[in-house]
């Protein structure tokens, strides 16, 4: 099964996507799935990656030779965002299948919720933070001198969260578990 | 001109073929296995030049100690992919089919010998078939005593059958620690067509150039009536003096550096140091202007000594370029891409780079396109594969919507492979 997954900025958020969803899908029974983060480099942020016509570009691509399309963005506090994600899948998921989700608040709190959190930190704080990244993500990475890795500490981080799916899942239910879900069952109809 | 280019367990290559036209071109991204595949054509340049397997992958010294012949990158293990015993090389060209196998001693130092050698005028896929009329084998079939040979001190071959043989061709004996095609040439038992057909594979392999353009190198003075461009560009001076000994060749020169530089060159000139004898290089301009070598910039540089070598060369001939544009600006790649081009269309030279440029992918030719192909390294075996990427899923199509540059830049040749690719057999699973 082959799958391409979709950032809004391919740069940093590799790091996290590839060894998450990676484990994802084994767990879901696909161990030797064939996962790869589309590199485009005109996707440089969230409003080039809701464009219908860079979308357009990459199906065109990648058509012939992938099973399940992922985008991934930040939802960044837009209630509005589901609603623009829900029509890029319909005009998009003719022929194909192409899931979209926006990480509540950002793709950093998935990592957030695969690893242990310092003592005095609450989830539901973590959960809740808009700007996730700025005020718990790169803290912790501070925390744990990981600045100077991959994706600025991501890679490591993103290789911890992954061993720990069901917590992502279980912490993560509006984005993170509902895409899971809908994995599931793009692979069962497979 | 080489068509093809098969590499069997050499270093990270476990069966890949690489199909060449006058303009090949190599993308792949850092540690694929791009420099691997110059190493091949280095491993069959150096049978070209006459040499033992040891000095063509251990470093060949003259007889002053001098290193003619630097020796193949990595340890002397690594030139066989890890767990084989053997590696094979295999060039095709009109008229023309060598493939040779090595294989290491499996004692403590063990030696590189030859265990397999074929040299025929018929494709792969025909000599396959009939062993017997290749120019020589050193696995005629079954039925043959040849093929059954077991001796590690010679490499016995079977000449392809001449007129006055009945049942074989003549069998010959060679030392199996050099190719047999540098040998076979001292046999009075071979005939003069099976010599010549082997100097002609001879002369292919030995016509490679391998440029890795050092600017300072051509900045330096040249000694009087040296005409072969070093390798990193020595002899410029003296290089482009010669081909200045032809009016037509000097202005054609001179028309390509105007338009491939920003400087306004309307002739070389070569003056003498009254000190050392040694020629120089200086251009000069429309104004008069006098401008040395020294002077001039790198990138200027690269660019006359490629002209040095696509313009001068007459014979026929290989270049194996590393990423050609280096050092280009993206608005000089067309005329660089069109020079190229244009001489290699026309003969009789061919050219093989490497590249990471999507600039210069925008604008190749279609033909150049065909002769486009990607290394790339399996995620789970650490193998290198090579694929032309007109073959990769609709290549051709998306090229002409959205540009191969766009496409390189985006490594989706890297993943289409990665996505296409068949895994080798037994690696497979529920995916």
């Amino acid at each position: 099964m082959n799958i391409l997954l979709i950032p809004e900025d391919f740069r940093k958020d590799q790091y996290i996507l590839k060894p998450i969803f990676k484990r994802l899908l084994r767990e879901v029974g696909r161990p030797r799935a064939r996962i790869r983060v589309c590199q485009d480099p005109l996707l440089g942020g969230v409003a080039e990656a809701l464009k219908s016509e860079r979308l357009s570009e990459i199906f065109e691509r990648y058509d012939a030779m992938i099973d399940i399309f992922i985008l991934c963005v930040d939802r960044d506090g837009h209630v509005q965002r589901r609603r623009r994600l829900d029509q890029l899948q319909q005009r998009f998921s003719n022929g194909r299948v192409f899931l979209a989700e926006n990480a509540w608040e950002e793709l950093e709190t998935w990592v957030l919720a695969g690893i242990e959190l310092p003592t005095n930190w609450h989830w539901a704080d973590v959960r809740a933070e808009v700007q996730a990244k700025e005020q718990y993500f790169d803290v912790l990475v501070r925390q744990r001198e990981l600045g100077d890795h991959p994706g600025g500490g991501r890679k490591p981080l993103a290789e911890q969260a992954a061993q720990r799916i069901a917590a992502i899942r279980q912490k993560c239910p509006e984005d993170f578990d509902a895409l899971a879900q809908r994995i599931e069952a793009a692979v069962q109809a497979d | 001109m080489l068509t093809s280019l098969r590499l069997v367990d050499f270093k990270n290559f476990r069966d890949e073929t690489l199909h060449m036209g006058p303009l090949t071109v190599i993308v792949g991204a850092n540690a694929s296995g791009k420099s691997n595949l110059r190493d091949a054509f280095r491993f069959l340049h150096g049978i070209g030049r006459g040499y033992t397997l040891g000095e063509i992958i251990g470093g060949k010294y003259g007889a002053g100690g001098q290193q003619e012949w630097a020796p193949i990158r990595g340890a002397v293990d690594e030139i066989i992919r890890f767990g084989q015993p053997a590696f094979m090389l295999q060039v095709e060209a009109p008229g023309i089919h060598y493939s040779i196998q090595v294989a290491r001693s499996e004692q403590p130092g063990g030696v590189f010998r030859v265990t397999k050698e074929v040299l025929g005028t018929h494709a792969e896929e025909v000599l396959r078939r009939w062993p017997s009329m290749a120019t020589y084998t050193s696995h005629p079939g079954y039925g043959d005593p040849v093929q059954d040979q077991d001796d590690d001190t010679h490499l016995l071959l079977r000449m392809e059958k001449t007129g006055t043989q009945r049942k074989y061709g003549a069998k010959i004996a060679v030392r199996p620690d050099q190719p047999a095609l540098t040998q076979i040439h001292e046999h009075r038992r071979v005939v003069k067509a099976h010599k010549d057909h082997a100097q002609k594979t001879i002369d292919l392999l030995a016509n490679m150039r391998f440029l890795d353009l050092e600017p300072n190198r051509m900045r330096e003075a040249a000694f009087p009536g040296q005409t072969r461009l070093g390798d990193g560009g020595e002899n410029l001076p003296t290089v482009l003096k010669a081909i200045c000994a032809d009016p037509q060749r000097r202005e054609a020169l001179a028309e390509w550096t105007r338009e491939l530089t920003p400087m306004d060159v309307r002739d070389f000139e070569f003056p003498v140091d009254p000190t050392t004898g040694r020629v120089q290089l200086a251009f000069l301009e429309a104004n008069d202007r006098r401008v040395s070598a020294y002077a001039a910039s790198d990138g200027t540089l690269r660019f006359i000594a490629m002209l040095a070598g696509l313009i001068g060369a007459e014979s026929e001939r290989t270049y194996v370029f590393e990423e050609i544009d280096n050092g280009i600006h993206p608005s000089r790649m067309r005329l660089l891409l069109d020079l190229i081009e244009g001489q290699t269309a026309k003969g009789p030279i061919q050219v093989v780079t490497t590249t990471h440029s999507p600039d210069l992918l925008s604008i190749i030719s279609d033909k150049t396109f065909d002769n486009t192909s990607v290394v790339c390294r399996r995620e789970e075996t650490d193998d290198a594969v090579i694929r032309r990427v007109k073959k990769l899923p609709k290549a051709d199509e998306i090229r002409r919507k959205q540009g191969l540059g766009r496409l390189h830049a985006s490594g989706w040749m890297e993943d289409a492979l990665a996505f296409t690719d068949a895994e080798p057999a037994g690696e497979a699973g529920r995916g």
